[in-house]
């Protein structure tokens, strides 16, 4: 008879480092694919993609709720923003008669490629040890954890973050250009 | 946590194997029959006269814009909404003080005309 | 042989079980399609006293499964200067975030069978309602996408309207749902419809319900406010230049988002499977939501059949200028009369 005792591997954990590779080398191609492209909606489809990929590496490393923020807000929100503005402007595809934008980001590869083989001669790189580890996480809730961080320790940031929105609600107003208008009802 | 996440990985593959699988079904199944005036951009019969690559109102940048700001809020609104419970009156004062900050923001946005829409 | 077999695959067989039940309700949700189209056209001949597609089958239910073939041996034309890609893309992305979404709605209590305990829904995530809103958000981009690669002024201008009409809403429909979340202090949502048992929220807050359903229309793009597909004006908006099955299929994705979007108001606000009166079980329990879903839709149709078509102008004062400050302050509400 076969003895099948030879395939006992675990599959969950073979699967997760394959789909973690798998995302991760994603990420990189749809980040190559925004600065290579030359059309402006592929390059914003291409960031989208390389923003869901970010948000599936956080799923991966057991940051749910930072995902499920990752998706909302910079592939949801910001995202939608720039689809916006390439409606607005046309759209149209860059002509790249002059080859220097790909001979530098090539060479910004070569040196990012580089730095990755310098920093494998490092050797394993030490995580920081924060208050939640994996397990607490998983007990408390991911976003339960992140609230518990950001009304303790980070309360002063969190409240400086409403001034910043609120910057960013003026900044927006002065850049359209609205006229100034009296407070008053304008008469119809 | 992430055994969880295993049933909506599944349903990931379904979701793209329907659609997917429609877009392909629909392109193969389907008569071909082509000729230049069929190819056309809908104009009531008529042939394009203008690109319809035009600037748009700058309204809808501003929406985006704002509807970033807000959903940046709202997504601080979550994780205060769970913990809720724990914080008690602390939380109530402090996501107060946020909203007003925002609300100025709300405020001086609406005075401006910019939520307006003529 | 077989036993080792058998023996390999046992610690498996949550995949096994996975992939069922999401291959049953996936096909379920296509499957209701037809039949909500067949519904919908019953109940708005009723409501405009005339009697509905009536020819094809008993009471007409042949009808929707004839029009879904003959869409689907349709040509689809690809107008010359549209993007391909792109343009195929777009009504995949719609169906797929429909379907993705409905992921994590549990439909009935957790029930036993052969020994085993099977939760019904697909996946059980604790940040279940955000998993939501997330892939939904995405399918905003079905319809940009489908704007902008049509190079059609109507489509541009359709698919631009109905994302800014999406994403204001979304703000009203997050901030609402915000309110539950400060009564029950979780993200799933099978804990918000346990915390329901005694009484369902819409009789706790039934402001924020208000806001969570006209902002859950509006999302779905539904009458009356239905600007993007407004024919007479934009002609039929974003899937102006779609033929044949892909043109169906943004149709798909509206009336799967409208399951979805009845579904989780039933969760959220109308006590789920709770039945109240009934005696409590999986098969009851399913009943009673199947039965407040339907409601749910048959009162999506019934606004369509009753109000006019809201101005654009006024749709976009009404979500920033009304709903909006509304929900805000509803929230606050909510958390100070819980917490003094």
């Amino acid at each position: 008879m076969f003895d099948f005792s030879w395939v006992d591997f675990n599959l969950f954990e073979v699967t997760y480092d394959v789909v973690v590779f798998v995302v991760g080398i994603t990420a990189v191609l749809a980040a190559l694919g925004v600065i290579l492209c030359s059309s402006p909606i592929y390059c914003a489809l291409y960031l989208i993609g390389h923003m869901m990929c970010l948000a599936l590496l956080f799923l991966l490393y057991h940051a749910e709720f930072i995902a499920a923020v990752q998706i909302i807000v910079y592939a949801g929100a910001v995202m939608i923003l720039f689809l916006f503005i390439i409606a607005l402007l046309g759209g149209k595809k860059e002509k790249q008669e002059f080859s220097f934008h790909k001979f530098m980001a090539l060479g910004f590869v070569g040196i990012l490629s580089a730095e990755l083989m310098l920093s494998a001669r490092v050797g394993k790189t030490q995580p920081v040890e924060g208050m939640f580890t994996p397990a607490k996480i998983t007990e408390v809730g991911s976003a339960k954890a992140v609230g518990i961080e950001l009304f303790s320790r980070h309360l002063v940031p969190f409240e400086l973050a409403s001034i910043l929105l609120l910057v960013a609600a003026v900044g927006v107003i002065c850049l359209a250009k609205f006229p100034l208008k009296p407070l008053r009802r304008r008469a119809r | 946590m992430l055994e969880q996440y295993i049933g909506a990985g599944i349903m990931l593959l379904v979701a793209t194997a329907i659609a997917c699988g429609m877009v392909l079904l629909t392109s193969i199944l389907g008569p071909k029959h082509q000729f230049p005036d069929k190819m056309e951009p809908f104009e009531c019969g008529e042939s394009q006269l203008v690109s319809p690559r035009q600037r748009f109102s700058v309204k809808f940048y501003l929406v985006a814009v704002l509807f970033v700001l807000f959903d940046i809020e709202a997504v601080f609104f979550f994780p205060w909404a769970i913990l809720f419970q724990r914080l008690g009156v602390f939380g109530l004062v402090e996501m107060f003080l946020f909203i007003l900050i925002l609300g100025v923001g709300l405020a001086y946005v609406w005075i401006r005309g910019g939520l307006d829409w003529e | 042989m077989i036993d080792d077999i058998v023996h390999f695959f046992e610690p498996y067989i949550y995949l096994i079980v996975g992939g069922v039940k999401a291959i049953i309700i996936a096909v379920a949700l296509t499957a209701v399609v037809p039949g909500l189209v067949w519904l919908e056209r019953r109940l708005m001949g009723r409501f405009q006293v005339r009697l509905g597609p009536n020819r094809v089958g008993p009471f007409g239910l042949g009808q929707p499964i004839s029009d879904s073939i003959k869409l689907l041996f349709k040509e689809s034309i690809i107008q010359s200067s549209a993007d391909k890609f792109l343009f195929h893309l777009a009504p995949a992305i719609v169906v797929f975030t429909a379907i993705l979404s409905f992921a994590v709605i549990p439909i009935t209590q957790p029930f036993e069978i052969f020994g085993q305990t099977i939760g019904p829904w697909i996946a059980n995530i604790d940040s279940g309602i955000l998993f939501i809103f997330a892939i939904s958000g995405m399918g905003i981009y079905g319809k940009v996408i489908a704007g902008l690669s049509s190079n059609s002024k109507y489509s541009l201008m359709g698919g631009l309207r109905s994302s800014a009409q999406m994403i204001s809403y979304e703000l009203t429909l997050g901030i609402a749902a915000l309110s539950i979340i400060v009564m029950t202090g979780s993200l799933n949502l099978v804990d918000m419809v346990k915390s329901q048992e005694a009484v369902p929220f819409i009789l706790v807050q039934p402001l924020a319900f208000l806001l969570f359903f006209i902002a859950g229309v509006a999302e779905t793009n539904r009458a009356p406010f239905d600007l993007p597909e407004a024919e007479q004006e934009l002609v039929a908006g974003f899937h102006t230049e779609y033929t044949g099955m892909k043109f169906a299929m943004f149709f798909m994705g509206e009336y799967i988002n409208m399951v979805t979007m009845s579904s989780l108001v039933t969760l959220l606000f109308l006590g789920g499977w709770n039945t109240y009166i009934l005696p409590q079980n999986a098969l009851t329990g399913f009943l009673a939501f199947a039965f407040k879903v339907l409601f749910l839709l048959c009162f999506f149709i019934w606004l369509r059949s009753t109000f006019p078509r809201i101005r654009y102008d006024r749709l976009m004062t009404f979500g920033w200028k009304f709903l909006l400050p509304i929900a805000i302050f509803n929230l606050l509400l909510t958390s100070a009369l819980k917490v003094l």
